[in-house]
């Protein structure tokens, strides 16, 4: 330590830049506090770099030292260095908030300025009175702005009150007040600025509005519409982007239709305002209305907006659009040759339910471009029952695109017809595209029908991998017992890839045939890594005894993977007299191996585990550190359980 | 069951990682810890859509698997290099941001070169901080071709590139690039300085003699100290990467290792406001250099 000091203290005595910066930053690390009278007298030195090291490394130490330090810079000359000790205090100054206030007593209102701002910065509540004092009493108006300000930051409600006065304090100390009364937010807060705003200027009574808006009090709606005859169109706006942003555009379809008619025209009118929170606010209002022209008028703007730049917002309009309910004008859209209007009609369906949409799409579909025939039959499938097979029929039959056919071989998997799948879909499990076969895989297995059955066990012994794949993959997700015999097979098959889905299949067996478990022995032998880490999964999750004795062989596995996650197994089947078994395990020379096996130990709980999981508390690595930590105090929290 | 075609990349049924909050917390922190870079809780995207083909390759079942990997696999190094070439966009390629370059080419190399000239010293040092693959110091080192001419074997030049990932140094050495990296490179300089090879094109070798790459990590501060000190830094989109401490950090490793009147050029789009107040900004059309004064 006295090294270090000496060290620091010859760096921070050097008049050159580096050096300074140097001690500067191992007076950061070392954190010392018998430094920092020197590194304050660096403040000044004429270098910005040697400045700014300085400043961080008394923001590190930190506390009333600094502080101390540090205070009387606040009245130098030189504006970089004043910025430096302002920067400071805000970060410092909580640590004795009653010698900042002193600030605000000084002669200079330059300090009482900085005093105030400082003060802000603390988060105490001991800043509060004597800023309300100066916010009502300073003669410098930048000091009462700053107050202001300040009390904002602070958030403090005691503070409502003196703010709700100073809003007859000059403009420029008002805004400031709104601000700070918004940030507050509490109903004092509110009450204060309603007073106001028939007082204020136009200039104000629009911050107030706003701030109105943001604090969300449906009182203050009444004496906002009441406001609306005599506000200019700006200031009309900005009330009514209040009023729905208060009430909410569901709340507001329940006004009564001669409150909403005169709404209506101020509605109309700040759609033409440059804010587009503003435009959106009358939006939402519109849509409450639920007329044409107010549909028409709406759908036009989501139109003009660029999906790229605009996407959230096309979104909340599309939302506005269709909470309006289904709409003639719709069906002409998505018949039109206006293709992005089509498909922002068709978005706006999708978030439908009428039963005039399936018919209506159904005619178009056929005239439209894919891109919207994609968004047509994804509303299509959600939409339809049994009876539109004719037309999933024909798409199946004529259309190319992968993504169309997904979407009506999801409509015949969710119909459930087996004939209709072994006739329209099982072609497709030949498809190119892997996404189209994973599809038509999946209706077939939806299906579950015993003709399917047998044309996937056919499959089974297809010459390519990947339809012996899916036959297998088919074959487990049925789970017939009469497929076990064609599953196994897959065991011993030439590629690694289907061997590890027939492994996989034999999940929906193994808790039910001990037969089809012990298949699994052969393959915790396999020369392929992925087909043992697949074996050891399916038999953790079998619930025969004799599982454990499979998982014990496979601990020994030479891949520190399959050892991990077979230990994992194990710990999740709460055998306790696998516990000496596991424990050789904490051994292992993979570090990872050694954490699974303590997170195991943990799991089945009991004297003995919590015997070889002592030592480990002190491991050298912090992961087994940790985990045996964690495990110790499980066992704490199941004998306190247990007591 | 798992998906059959989990590791075909079929985006039906294939779902995606999802990273808990405590693989998230997990992951940020060692990735924060081991190279500096913050992902941000509102990013978890980035590391789901980026890492979910590293989990399929590697047979993982989470992220918790996946750091435990990054910490105790035999392969954990090579896994790391990939993990940072992952979560580090490489979007980069020969003469990106012309305005900048163009202020560096005619204003800010020209004032270097003819400040060490009246010093009687030819021995200029660049840094190119986050090298990625190679396309920002040759197109430093195309450009004192272009500015020194016949004068430039007269020079002592070393551009310093320094990327914390092995895997694109490796790239930036052999110099072969794309047409799509030469998309703004003006088809003169292409001629000039790079010799097509089948459907790509290498770099000359004169060009290649300027540059000495370097695998580095710019949030350690202590190891930054041994890169030799630097007439100008080029540091472009780099720093969005990091939290505002570590911008801090680094920031002050580059004014640390440039010498007194040297620049540093950050990303067009990346600003020094809250992270520095060393540099003196100079404002040139098209590009703030930020100066360290002497």
């Amino acid at each position: 330590m006295q090294n270090n000091l000496k060290r620091i203290q010859d760096l921070l005595e050097s008049s050159n830049p580096d050096e300074i910066r140097e001690g500067a930053y191992l007076s950061a690390d070392c954190g010392l506090n018998e430094v920092v009278p020197m590194l304050v007298q660096r403040i000044v030195f004429p270098n910005p770099g040697v400045q700014e090291a300085v400043e961080g490394a008394l923001r590190k130490i930190g506390g009333q030292a600094v502080l101390y330090a540090v205070l009387p810079f606040l009245r130098m000359e030189d504006s970089a260095v004043r910025n430096i000790a302002m920067d400071l205090l805000r970060d410092v100054g909580k640590c004795d908030v009653v010698a900042l206030t002193e600030l605000l007593r000084d002669d200079d209102p330059d300090i009482r300025i900085f005093g105030a701002d400082i003060l802000g910065a603390t988060g105490s509540a001991l800043a509060v009175t004597p800023l309300c004092h100066s916010l009502l009493r300073d003669p410098e108006t930048n000091v009462r702005y700053q107050a202001a300000v300040s009390l904002g930051v602070l958030g403090f409600p005691e503070a409502a009150e003196s703010l709700g006065m100073a809003l007859k304090d000059e403009e420029w100390v008002q805004f400031a007040v709104i601000e700070a009364l918004t940030k507050i937010g509490d109903e004092s807060s509110v009450a204060a600025l309603l007073i106001a705003l028939d007082k204020s200027t136009e200039l104000v009574a629009s911050s107030i509005v706003d701030a109105l808006g943001k604090l969300g009090y449906i009182k203050a709606v009444p004496m906002l519409i009441r406001a609306l005859p005599h506000a200019s169109v700006p200031l009309a706006n900005k009330i009514i982007c209040a009023v729905v942003n208060i009430v909410g555009p569901r709340s507001l379809s329940m006004l009564g239709a001669h409150e909403y008619s005169k709404l209506k025209a101020h509605l109309f009118a700040a759609l033409e305002d440059e804010d587009t929170e503003v435009q959106d606010a009358a939006i939402s209002g519109l849509a409450s209305g639920k007329g044409d022209e107010e549909f028409a008028v709406v759908f036009k703007i989501l139109s003009s907006l660029n999906p790229d730049t605009d996407g959230e917002r096309m979104l909340k309009i599309v939302n506005i659009l269709a909470g309006m309910g289904y709409h003639k004008k719709l069906a002409e859209l998505a018949a039109g040759d206006d293709e992005a209007a089509a498909l922002l009609a068709v978005e706006i369906m999708s978030r439908q339910n009428d039963p005039a949409i399936v018919p209506l799409l159904e005619s178009v579909f056929w005239q439209s471009p894919r891109d919207l025939q994609r968004a047509m039959l994804l509303v299509l499938v959600a939409r339809s029952g049994a009876g539109e097979e004719g037309f999933f029929s024909q798409v199946l039959e004529r259309h190319k695109d992968g993504s169309v056919l997904k979407s009506a071989m999801y409509y015949f998997g969710k119909l459930g017809n087996s004939e209709l799948i072994f006739e329209k879909i099982f072609p497709f499990l030949d498809h190119p595209y892997n996404d189209v076969k994973e599809a038509a895989l999946e209706a077939c297995i939806t299906v579950r029908s015993p003709e399917i059955n047998k044309k996937l066990r056919e499959m089974s012994k297809n010459e390519q991998d990947i339809h012996r794949m899916m036959a297998f993959y088919a074959l487990g997700r049925y789970g017939t017992a009469e497929n076990l015999p064609y599953i196994v097979q897959g065991l011993r098959d030439p590629s690694a890839e289907v061997r590890r889905v027939a492994v996989e299949a034999l999940h929906s067996f193994v808790n039910t045939d001990l037969g089809a478990m012990n298949m699994l022995e052969q393959s915790l032998s396999d020369e392929n890594s992925a087909v043992r880490l697949a074996a050891i999964d399916v038999l953790g999750g079998c619930k025969f005894p004799e599982s454990v004795d499979l998982l014990l062989k496979a601990m020994k596995d030479a891949d520190p993977w399959v050892r991990a996650r077979c230990v994992e197994s194990l710990g999740k089947k709460r055998y306790d007299t696998i516990a000496p078994q596991l424990a050789e395990l904490l051994q292992d020379d993979q570090t990872l191996v050694v954490i699974k096996a303590i997170e195991a130990l943990a799991n089945l709980g009991g004297a003995v585990a919590f015997k070889y999981l002592l030592p480990f508390v002190d491991h050298p690595e912090p992961e087994v550190q940790d985990a045996a930590a964690a495990a110790l105090s499980q066992f704490r929290d199941q004998r306190e359980g247990q007591v | 069951m798992p998906s059959l075609f989990a590791n075909k990349s079929a985006p039906l049924l294939n779902k995606s990682f999802t990273v808990s909050d405590d693989e998230f917390k997990q992951l940020h922190d060692f990735i924060y810890k081991e190279s500096g870079i913050f992902i941000a809780e509102n990013r978890k995207y980035l590391i789901e859509n980026r890492l979910s083909n590293r989990l399929k390759e590697l047979n993982l079942k989470n992220f918790g698997e996946y750091y435990y990997y990054l910490r105790f696999d035999a392969r954990k190094k090579e896994e790391m290099a990939k993990l940072f070439e992952s979560i580090t966009t490489n979007e980069t390629s020969f003469y990106r941001n012309p305005p900048q370059l163009q202020v560096f080419q005619d204003v800010i190399l020209k004032k270097t070169l003819d400040k060490l000239r009246s010093a009687r010293t030819k021995t200029l040092r660049i840094w190119s901080a986050g090298c990625s693959t190679g396309e920002e110091p040759y197109t430093l080192a195309i450009m004192l071709h272009e500015v020194l001419r016949a004068e430039i074997g007269t020079w002592d030049i070393k551009i310093n590139a320094m990327d914390l990932s092995l895997a694109v140094l490796g790239s930036a050495r052999h110099g072969l690039y794309t047409e799509y990296a030469l998309r703004t490179t003006p088809k003169e300089i292409i001629n000039k300085y790079f010799v097509p090879k089948g459907s790509q094109f290498e770099i000359k070798p004169e060009l290649k003699h300027l540059i000495h790459f370097m695998q580095g990590n710019l949030s350690d501060r202590l190891s930054l100290k041994r890169v030799e000190r630097s007439h100008i830094v080029f540091c472009r989109n780099v720093i969005i990467y990091f939290d505002d401490e570590m911008k801090k950090q680094v920031i002050s490793s580059f004014y640390d290792n440039l010498l007194p009147g040297g620049y540093m050029f950050i990303g067009h789009s990346e600003s020094l406001h809250n992270i520095s107040r060393s540099f003196k900004p100079e404002y040139h059309p098209g590009a703030i250099v930020y100066l360290k004064q002497e």
